[in-house]
């Protein structure tokens, strides 16, 4: 992010009401929820289990509508971004990556990164030479042609996130990546999500469970309250760019974590009281 | 390699003994042929067993495909709209309890002694276990995968061709694999109704004037006919699901 950039808002979630019928019984998951992302920032939502943060991501991706409040994406409030009709305007703008990585096992692992740039109508061969570009640098190398059971669980993921990222959309939406992978490949695949996202410019929102992640990723991390999810804090990392996975034994980092944790915790342990769970 | 080994030798073992029951115990001809007898009434009537079978694998052909085409457009209508899942999917399954068998007397009325009647009650019952299959497996597509497809723009129909499909694909070959079992039945009792050639036919023309060891020759094709036929759908299953079959292979393995 160059200084003199004008700061615009690429994401803005303006008292975003959204409830469900669980059991039979009308349970508010969002409520009144604030958040705004500018254009090429990276921020992470952090939040007690079932505080709504994969509803929040269903709805910017556009795969969920709010009750109430307003969604702007790129400057365009609502669903007035056209779709062709099925499930809303949003879906399609946005890049969404998932925790499980949802590879079609009859495809290849080059067949499933070009999905969908073949969804949007690119000839096949084409979008295979532009995902060819990439899986050097994604770590698929000489894994094109498997089928994905042959792959391990970080491969697997890196294939999911270059299928999201060939559509070089402004914004990308991670419903915790990493959450599903061991420490040492979880630590791996920050640092090179960080490496990636420094060069280039996109529009990040992660949610994760990890306080270290977050902050070593993010210029802000919103933390959400026990269900119904709303803001209940917005901190910013002042952590200077480049990171490395090194910082978070910085005192600096330490501090951060601790203005984080606190709050957490007691969202937490209202979570436990009230007793609902993920 | 063992596999099938073992399955062999029973089944030469079981044939064996029945020789030497048949030899040693002197039972006549006409009650129980020797299988040394079904083999040498294979190859004295060859002919009219070959001219027999041609028409009976017509009818399963025919009725088969025809059962097919039906039961994937179908499965595909109920999959795809709400409105003929409400209105059509109930008379499907609630029709299978009628006897189809009972209906063949019917189509004898209807459409006469030719090949028609057999080649409907394959059709008919062969129709089923696809369409019901299908249907099962067009609509089994993780409700997760259905969203990232989404979120990565698909259209309603390109959810179905890229998501539904192939998902399918399996569920399908459960259904066919079921329908060609079934099909070498359903051609015999649609030509004991009533025909003038098949082997179905063969067997009721023969049985009266007690020639046992054409009747068993009969079935004996007719058995080897569904073996066939099962073996081509198993490997038309493998030659379109290559990652099914690797990926099971692969599982197995780690079990190891």
């Amino acid at each position: 992010m160059s200084m003199d950039a004008p700061i615009r808002p690429k994401i803005r979630i303006e008292s975003v009401n959204k409830s469900y019928v669980i059991d039979g019984q009308q349970q508010a998951v969002l409520n009144g929820i604030d958040l705004t992302v500018n254009e090429g920032e990276f921020v992470s939502i952090i939040g007690p289990s079932g505080c709504g943060k994969s509803t929040l991501l269903n709805i910017i991706a556009g795969l969920d509508q709010p009750d109430s409040g307003s969604v702007e994406l790129s400057g365009v409030t609502g669903d007035a971004i056209s779709g062709d009709g099925f499930g809303g305007g949003r879906l399609g703008q946005t890049g969404y990556m998932q925790q499980k990585d949802l590879l079609l096992p009859w495809r290849s692992v080059l067949d499933n990164t070009i999905l969908g740039l073949e969804l949007r109508g690119m000839p096949k061969r084409q979008a295979r030479e532009r995902a060819l570009e990439f899986t050097e640098e994604f770590g698929l190398k000489g894994f094109e042609h498997q089928y994905p059971y042959a792959l391990s669980g970080g491969m697997r993921q890196r294939a999911a996130f270059l299928r999201t990222m060939l559509l070089d959309q402004d914004v990308v939406l991670l419903d915790e990546p990493f959450g599903a992978l061991d420490a040492l490949t979880r630590v791996q695949m920050q640092e090179w999500l960080l490496q990636l996202w420094e060069s280039v410019n996109k529009t990040i929102v992660l949610i994760t469970h990890d306080v270290d992640e977050a902050l070593l990723l993010s210029d802000r991390v919103y933390l959400l309250t026990a269900r119904p999810g709303k803001t209940a804090l917005a901190l910013e990392v002042g952590l200077p760019r480049p990171r490395h996975y090194d910082m978070v034994t910085s005192s600096e980092f330490a501090a951060l974590k601790s203005s984080l944790m606190g709050p957490l915790r007691s969202q937490v342990l209202a979570t436990r009281s009230g007793g609902q769970s993920g | 390699m063992l596999s099938w080994l073992l399955p062999v030798a029973i089944l030469a073992g079981l044939v064996a003994a029945w020789e030497l029951w048949v030899q040693l115990a002197d039972v006549p001809k006409w009650q129980l042929p020797a299988p040394s007898e079904i083999a040498k009434e294979l190859s004295s009537s060859s002919d009219l067993l070959w001219d027999h079978t041609l028409v009976t694998l017509k009818e399963i052909v025919v009725g088969f495909l025809a059962a097919l085409i039906a039961g994937l457009v179908l499965a595909g209508g109920i999959a795809y709209s709400r409105v003929l899942e409400r209105s059509v999917y109930p008379i499907v399954i609630a029709s299978q309890t009628v006897p189809i068998i009972a209906i063949a007397p019917l189509l004898l009325i209807w459409v006469g002694y030719g090949l028609t009647p057999k080649i409907i009650i394959v059709a008919l019952i062969c129709f089923y276990p696809i369409a019901v299959n299908t249907v099962d497996g067009l609509k089994a597509a993780d409700p997760d995968m259905i969203n990232m497809v989404r979120a990565l723009g698909a259209s309603r129909w390109q959810v179905f061709t890229k998501l539904q499909i192939p998902t399918a694909l399996p569920f399908m070959f459960s259904g066919i694999k079921i329908g060609v079992s079934v099909s070498v039945i359903a051609a015999v009792i649609g030509e004991w109704v009533g025909a003038s050639e098949g082997l179905g036919y063969l067997i009721t023309y023969s049985q009266p004037l007690f020639l046992t060891a054409r009747v068993f020759a009969a079935i004996l094709v007719l058995s080897v006919m569904g073996i066939t036929l099962f073996v081509l759908a198993a490997l038309a299953e493998r030659m379109m699901m290559p990652w099914h079959f690797s990926e099971k292979r692969s599982n197995s393995m780690r079990q190891l």
